[in-house]
């Protein structure tokens, strides 16, 4: 399966959580992955060498599609098809996705329906820069 | 905290206070991964152009131009569902002197300002 229908089909799955107003908190991980999938999907489509892109940053043993650089990736590469400061910013907002599934997944934190639909629009703003480039 | 470390996530928390000296600024720690978030206390600054603006700025010339990739920027608007004690706060460590990025409320209300800065923004250069 490719990973820009992995990253639909999360989507679909944060929306059907949102709808019947449940396992929102089980869930909540699902919409950084769903943003996640799409840019390396998008990167990949694009032929981007990330191996080569780490050793450009001067970071080769850093594992490819780490948060820590995904997002520099990302705009360096858009950056190439004249990235403008306000899609560049709506792609920052990638970080508070991370922190999001850092909390649902790995700690006591519980996330609703209005919590997931707040980050359901910033995960859509982000696929939406992708997708205008 | 290594303290170059320390001295770069400070001065990140500077700046942002300096922009915005309503807002709670602190550094969270994520001891599983050895990373950290600068948090802010407020949702819609934090999806603000301005404010996205500040933290792409910062990003780039204080943590992607050091080698830091562990540093990230969100919000908790929440105070008690913060999981660790805060690192490092605004009101803590506050020393107008030390700033060395000179930001200003009112340059990135200049759109002007915020677009000679994209290109500046030679990250793939």
């Amino acid at each position: 399966m490719e990973l820009k229908t992995k990253s639909n089909e999360n989507i679909d799955l944060v929306e059907y959580a949102i709808l019947a107003k449940k396992y929102c908190t089980s869930v909540a991980g699902r919409v950084y992955y769903a943003v996640f999938q799409a840019i390396k999907h998008f990167l990949e489509q694009e032929g981007f060498d990330y191996q080569r892109f780490l050793t450009k940053i001067h970071e080769p043993d850093q594992k490819e599609y780490s948060h820590g650089t995904l997002k520099r990736a990302l705009c360096d590469h858009l950056m190439t098809k004249k990235l403008n400061l306000g899609d560049a910013g709506k792609i920052g907002t990638i970080d508070q996705l991370y922190r999001m599934r850092i909390e649902a997944d790995y700690r006591k934190r519980e996330y609703n329906e209005a919590d997931l639909s707040s980050y359901l629009r910033s995960a859509r703003q982000i696929i939406g820069v992708i997708d205008k480039y | 905290m290594a303290n170059d470390l320390i001295a770069v996530v400070t001065e990140i928390v500077h700046a942002i206070s300096r922009v915005y000296p309503s807002l709670e600024v602190y550094v969270e720690e994520t001891k599983e991964t050895g990373e950290y978030f600068v948090l802010i206390d407020d949702k819609d600054i934090y999806y603000s152009g301005p404010f996205q603006s500040i933290v792409m700025r910062l990003t780039k010339e204080l943590l992607w131009d050091n080698g830091i990739y562990n540093v990230y920027f969100g919000y908790e608007d929440i105070p008690e569902a913060i999981t660790y004690e805060p690192l490092i706060s605004a009101s803590v460590y506050y020393m107008e002197d030390d700033f060395t990025i000179d930001i200003s409320a009112e340059q990135f209300k200049d759109s002007s300002v915020t677009h000679d800065y994209l290109l500046d923004l030679s990250m793939a250069a």
